[in-house]
């Protein structure tokens, strides 16, 4: 009996383990994908803190006026930058999505005449950005279908 | 059963030592499935460890003594309640019990952070691993809870010391405290290891540093109150290894907890929290060296082994270890921020740090000193309390001292004016109480110090909260109650810390009571009478009772009066156990706010006769009630700052 519950313990417990292992699980996607972008957002709280901590001191008569506006308006320029940085960052990454966004597209769309040229030399079908015919090994002309 | 019981541990080490090893391979090949199947492995862990951890108890409760543990921890007599904490009385079951623990603290880990920080996991489960394959080593090959011995008819029993309420909950407490230090250990480490030196790995583990810290100081106190129960010497501390092995850890940790609200803030100290974190790990670590390896002579010693070795190098390799990764990226980790001004709070916090750190070191040279006198001279000189106080004394009042200056002083740059006026009430206010304590500073400055500057603590922090109030009620015209109530709310960590230091300071008058403990031995004839302080103790006879086949209680019976009037009838005793040579004193203490009555029966003729003279130790120790009610209000401070942030959720 007891045998048996060793067995049990330990086929289970292998399973268990080596289940995503076998399933090749994929990979899940990572809520911070952008690792500057999460610490601009900590940098941001830490200065939102620091604001409040400075109302706090103020309200309750630890800061003179003079500092508290000093440091206040010092706090809010940093707080102002970190934001810009922030905004930077999430449009870079949106530019980025769209730009993979749009290779993924072109990847997967039916190829047209388009994105094609032909060899100068001996005509055969070529794709749109190589620089050399794979058949006789002429230089293609650069048309950039982009421009 | 037991042995299902080797087959969990042996296979928890297996599975530990692939998921130390396979997050980082993980890491290296992008193979997102080889962390999941660590994280599995976290899981399958603590499964086992629960099996093993069951198994165990099942044998204590089921009297199973064909496991020498059982055998040597527990017998028949026992009662159920101390039968479960026979669980930990000894090396084996505790170490599987450090096990237990953390391999459910790990799986915490990883249920937190299923969506978040997945570049931190993998180090995390890894070094989490690591730690968790040195207990299980440690079962597998040199104290193996699950030992089997031909069964003895009953077992040893149970330590008598042991059975006693503060000893349930001491060292569950304690470990929880030490254990718990190894997630923002790990936490940290792995920040190290992704370059990712920002300020993520300190949020996320915040909850876990009070968590852990909370546990450290009540396993400190539980320890305490243990001893002054138990120990019948009267006191509660005595500066023994073992106790300054937990107090070592618990002082570097109260220097990181206050330097990390720096890092939050203003992004400094970051290799500074790095070592306060890699320090508070390691003592965690040197402590269970201390206890296990029989090195320093302790009342606490789990005996002499060759399992302190075992921590010994786990320490230098975790030294080693950290301190390669903080050099390695001593460039990043350097901030380029400044102070404001060196009369800010982040100042006084730094200051804090330096008498913490200070107080450490001290703690650890005394503790050490036996060994490092030996290296050098040859013979080992011990270092007594009178160290300790002399050197822990003074800065413990500097702390003191701090705690009540650090509220008057705003963040960044506190004008000297502003700081001036509102040091005067506090100043004022402690001015007049230490004026009227003057009587009973004489001879005890440093007791009056201390209750000055706890006077002075009280103050700032009252007039702290009632400042904040006041602001808050300005601003949003609530009425008093509702804006208090909405302040604390809104800052559980600012006012949940500063109901800490309530605690603290209410521990500070409970120690500080010590000064003035009075002391009296005498032997008395049935019907003589003794005198201390207001108490007159009339002795009226000794009795002695067999509640069960395997104790023996010998029972005075002392009549007490104070001013004149009978108050009670006290019972101290001693109890003789079948199992162990050595008599324990049961004290008999009335404890009240003021002070407590401490009676111990210290002797009587044997062979036992009824109504025999009898020698009687007593006590009066003024307030130390207050250290158990400061242990509560800690609590209190920290369920406060520990809770989850409301707003958030809204």
């Amino acid at each position: 009996m007891i045998i048996v519950v060793e067995i049990l313990i330990f086929v289970s417990a292998m399973f268990f383990v080596g289940y995503p292992i076998f399933k090749r699980q994929e990979a899940r996607i990572k809520t911070q994908e952008n690792e500057a972008l999460g610490e601009l957002i900590h940098k941001k709280e830490a200065v939102y803190i620091s604001i409040k901590d400075l109302d706090f001191d103020y309200r309750t008569g630890k800061l003179s006026e003079d500092d508290y506006k000093e440091l206040k308006e010092r706090y809010e320029l940093e707080a102002l930058h970190i934001l810009k940085d922030i905004d930077d960052s999430e449009r870079e990454k949106t530019t980025a999505d769209k730009t993979i966004a749009r290779q993924v597209a072109s990847e997967s769309a039916e190829p047209t005449d388009k994105d094609f040229i032909f060899c100068p030399k001996c005509g055969t079908k070529a794709k749109m950005g190589d620089s050399f015919c794979f058949k006789c090994g002429a230089k293609l002309p650069n048309l950039n279908p982009a421009t | 059963m037991n042995e299902i019981g080797e087959l969990c541990i042996l296979l928890s080490l297996g599975i530990s030592i692939y998921s130390a090893i396979v997050p980082i391979i993980g890491v290296k090949r992008g193979r997102e499935e080889y962390i999941v199947s660590a994280e599995n492995s976290i899981f399958v862990i603590a499964g086992l460890i629960v099996i093993s951890s069951s198994i165990l108890t099942y044998a204590f409760v089921n009297r199973d003594f064909s496991i020498e543990y059982v055998a040597n921890y527990s017998n028949r007599d026992l009662p159920l309640f101390y039968t479960l904490s026979a669980f930990w009385a000894g090396q084996k079951g505790s170490l599987l019990f450090w096990s237990l623990l953390l391999s459910l603290f790990a799986v915490v880990v990883v249920i937190q952070n299923k969506n978040k920080n997945r570049d931190f996991m993998p180090y995390v489960i890894s070094i989490i691993s690591v730690t968790q394959c040195l207990f299980l080593v440690l079962m597998t090959f040199a104290e193996r809870p699950f030992e089997l011995i031909y069964p003895p008819e009953d077992g040893s029993g149970l330590n008598p010391m042991l059975q006693n309420p503060g000893m349930v909950f001491h060292p569950p407490t304690l470990y929880m405290g030490y254990v718990g230090f190894t997630i923002p250990y790990a936490f940290a480490m792995a920040s190290l290891l992704t370059g990712h030196l920002g300020n993520v790995w300190i949020k996320t583990t915040r909850r876990w540093t009070i968590f852990s810290w909370f546990f450290l100081s009540m396993g400190n106190l539980f320890g305490a109150w243990w001893a002054y129960r138990v120990l019948g010497w009267g006191g509660y501390w005595a500066w023994d290894p073992v106790e300054n092995a937990s107090f070592m850890p618990w002082l570097t940790g109260t220097a990181y907890l206050h330097s990390v609200m720096i890092q939050e803030r203003r992004d400094m100290l970051k290799v500074w929290n790095m070592v306060l974190i890699v320090l508070t790990f390691s003592l965690t670590i040197f402590g269970t060296f201390l206890t296990r390896s029989g090195v320093i002579q302790s009342v606490h010693s789990f005996g002499q082994g060759p399992v302190g070795y075992y921590f010994l190098v786990f320490l230098i390799i975790i030294i080693l270890f950290s301190s390669y990764l903080i050099i390695n990226n001593i460039s990043i980790l350097k901030s380029n921020n400044e102070l404001d001004s060196i009369i800010s709070r982040e100042s006084s916090f730094l200051f804090n740090n330096l008498i913490l750190v200070g107080a450490a070191f001290a703690t650890f040279w005394g503790t050490m000193f036996p060994l490092i006198s030996e290296a050098i001279k040859g013979e080992k000189v011990t270092v007594g309390p009178p160290f300790f106080n002399q050197v822990n004394i003074p800065i413990g009042l500097a702390l003191l001292l701090l705690v009540g200056i650090c509220p008057l002083i705003a963040w960044k740059k506190a004008s000297i004016s502003n700081f001036k006026r509102n040091f005067l009430i506090p100043f004022i206010v402690s001015i007049i109480g230490g004026i009227a304590l003057m009587p009973i500073g004489v001879g005890h400055l440093m007791a009056w110090l201390s209750f000055t500057i706890s006077i002075f603590v009280i103050t700032t922090i009252v007039m702290e909260v009632y400042k904040g109030t006041r602001a808050r009620m300005e601003t949003t015209g609530e009425g008093f109650l509702k804006a208090l109530i909405t302040l604390i709310r809104r800052n559980k960590r600012r006012y949940g810390g500063y109901i800490i230091h309530i605690g603290v300071v209410l521990m500070y008058i409970g120690i500080t009571g010590t000064s003035y403990n009075v002391e009296k031995e005498a032997t008395l004839n049935k019907g003589e009478a003794m005198t201390i302080g207001d108490y007159k103790l009339i002795y009226r006879g000794l009795n002695l009772k067999e509640p069960v086949p395997t104790k023996a209680e010998a029972i005075a019976a002392i009549d007490v009066e104070k001013n004149g009037k009978n108050i009670v009838t006290a019972l101290p005793r001693k109890d003789f156990y079948k199992t162990s040579e050595q008599p324990i004193s049961r004290v008999y203490n009335l404890s009240g706010l003021k002070e407590d009555l401490y009676i111990i029966l210290a002797g009587f003729p044997i062979p036992f006769e009824k109504d025999s003279p009898a020698t009687f130790k007593v006590h009066v120790n003024p307030l130390v009630k207050w250290l158990w009610i400061g242990g509560l209000v800690i609590g209190v401070g920290t369920f406060i700052a520990m809770l989850p942030d409301w707003k958030g959720k809204r």
